[in-house]
């Protein structure tokens, strides 16, 4: 069984730390035998870990150690360094040395750790560093890891449109609060889009609309407003979109079962409307 | 008031010759026609009844406010009845409303695939990730083959990608292991290795949103609104003062969290999942 020590230090101390990291060890069960205590690194609050592992293998640990960070940072309680080291009264020995290069970057240290080198290739993805002959570094390149919210490049055909229905549901069945990541096709119209993922709702019928509004809608909510003056258009290049559904938009159909309704009485040839006028 | 007012004009006619009552809720949106879409849509900022006599034709001013905070104020524009309505119902902060998604909103690409591991993976990677071990440290796979799947696991680094997540969905393709990720051991995963309420109720929330939303199947429809319910009542205890009564709405909801969980295997029914 392999031991290994951590230290996570911290901008501030936090009470919520402890059941933070434990919810993480519940989730990870290769760390279960994993200790916490508080702690001070230099001048700095820290937790100092102790955990016992069979297997250990230095992928899975960093993934462990990612996870109580992002499980951390969560809580809005920023972790400036995470120490990984040996032996603890080597580290206290020199912690004056250490903090120098503490204070000019953050990351992962290893501390007078047996690196092992079979492994170099995981190290060389992890961008690991020298720093002195027993210090080595690895930057939290937390740019890297934002999620790379990846858009589809999507045809505005029967697939697209059936697909759209099942999440907007109807005036019965509720829709689903989705977003559908899709990039259009140049040569194609942000019309066709809307025509298609939303013809369920835009129906043909001569009174009553709803294109406009779920077309500004969508534009507002993807920060795109400027392509309203191009929604007809085809467009020579891909935009990236996130076609929500009806409920994602905070927009809910009419209510097909109240007869007072003006839009059922619209539907039903009860009532005619005109002239209407907004801003009068 | 947040936003823009202002009034919209509609005519309104009966056309029958029996007396009709006309609702407009508050929340009704009128847009404006389809050549003015540069102008803000109208949302009704309260609720009006008319009785209307037959063939009777009536002109009516409606209070509205701006749906589209950043389009042009209409004046005298020409607008169209929808069937549409703004969920203001309990808000009045209508420009919050028109111009962010909805709270929990679920990112998909159009090519995810339809099963219950990969609308885990798509909307809780991590515990995706922990279950896949779990099913398959309880299944009947060979060692050698189990060794294989571990490190192809391990090897993942991060999911935040979606090509990371591309990937876990990939190993969980492999025959030996996509039986062993059904709902059924969805269930008992959650029983023996989770133990946070608040987290697994939200956790099976979004997943069965995720799985509700592609499929539309009956089956999920019950299960969505059973975990839309947990969420409520979880809301209603944030605000109640009363601890007794805070302690009823915890247990309401660990009850339905609980009906969620024991019918999960439910969703090991639609076709799609297999």
């Amino acid at each position: 069984m392999s031991k290994i020590n951590f230290q996570i230090i911290l901008d501030r101390p936090d009470d919520r730390i402890y059941s933070i990291i434990k919810q993480v060890i519940k989730l990870n069960r290769d760390f279960s035998e994993t200790s916490i205590e508080y702690t001070h690194f230099y001048d700095y609050p820290a937790i100092n870990c102790v955990s016992y592992v069979t297997n250990f293998s230095w992928p899975i640990f960093f993934i462990f150690l990612k996870r109580i960070k992002s499980h951390i940072e969560e809580k809005e309680i920023k972790i400036s360094q995470i120490i990984i080291y040996e032996d603890s009264e080597i580290l206290y020995e020199f912690q004056n040395i250490l903090i120098r290069y503490l204070s000019e970057l953050h990351g992962f240290w290893l501390f007078n750790i047996d690196l092992n080198y079979e492994q170099i290739s995981f190290f060389e993805t992890i961008e690991l560093q020298r720093i002195k002959s027993n210090l080595f570094y690895v930057p939290f390149n937390d740019e890297n890891d934002k999620e790379d919210d990846e858009f589809e490049k999507t045809y505005p055909t029967e697939n697209f449109a059936n697909y759209c229905k099942r999440i907007n549901g109807t005036a019965k069945r509720q829709s689903v609060p989705i977003g559908l990541r899709i990039m259009t096709v140049p040569g194609r119209s942000l019309n066709e889009y809307i025509s298609n993922g939303y013809s369920t709702i835009i129906k043909n019928q001569e009174n009553l609309g709803g294109r406009s509004v779920i077309i500004t809608t969508l534009l507002q909510m993807n920060e795109q407003l400027q392509l309203v003056n191009h929604y007809s258009e085809k467009l020579d290049q891909s935009i990236k979109i996130n076609l929500y559904s009806l409920k994602s938009m905070n927009l809910v159909q009419a209510d097909e079962d109240d007869e007072t309704s003006v839009v059922n009485l619209v539907k039903n040839n009860k009532i005619l409307i005109s002239n209407i006028k907004l801003g009068v | 008031m947040e936003g823009y007012s202002f009034n919209v004009s509609i005519t309104l006619e009966n056309n029958t010759s029996k007396e009709q009552t006309v609702s407009i809720p508050r929340g009704t949106i009128i847009e404006p026609e389809s050549t003015h879409l540069s102008y803000q849509s109208a949302i009704i900022s309260r609720d009006y009844i008319f009785k209307l006599n037959p063939y009777e034709i009536r002109s009516v001013i409606l209070d509205a406010e701006c749906w589209n905070r950043q389009l042009s104020p209409p004046k005298q524009v020409s607008g169209k009845l929808t069937t549409l309505k703004g969920d203001i119902k309990k808000t009045t902060r209508i420009w919050d409303t028109s111009s962010k998604p909805i709270k929990g909103t679920i990112h998909v690409n159009p090519s995810q695939d339809a099963h219950i591991f990969s609308a885990l993976v798509n909307t809780s990677p991590d515990i995706a990730m922990d279950f896949l071990k779990f099913g398959i440290s309880e299944s009947e796979i060979n060692e050698s083959k189990l060794d294989m799947i571990i490190t192809e696991i391990d090897n993942i680094s991060s999911l935040k990608s979606q090509t990371e997540k591309n990937k876990l969905i990939q190993i969980a393709r492999d025959e030996s292991v996509h039986k062993s990720i059904k709902a059924r051991e969805l269930r008992k995963f959650f029983i023996k290795h989770r133990g946070d309420f608040e987290q697994d109720s939200n956790t099976l929330q979004k997943l069965i949103a995720n799985v509700y939303g592609l499929t539309s199947h009956k089956l999920a429809q019950r299960l969505y609104e059973l975990s839309n319910e947990v969420t409520e009542l979880m809301n209603d205890r944030k605000f109640e003062p009363e601890d007794n009564k805070k302690a009823e709405l915890l247990k309401i909801a660990q009850n339905k969290y609980l009906t969620i969980l024991d019918s999960l295997p439910i969703l090991d029914e639609i076709e799609w999942t297999e």
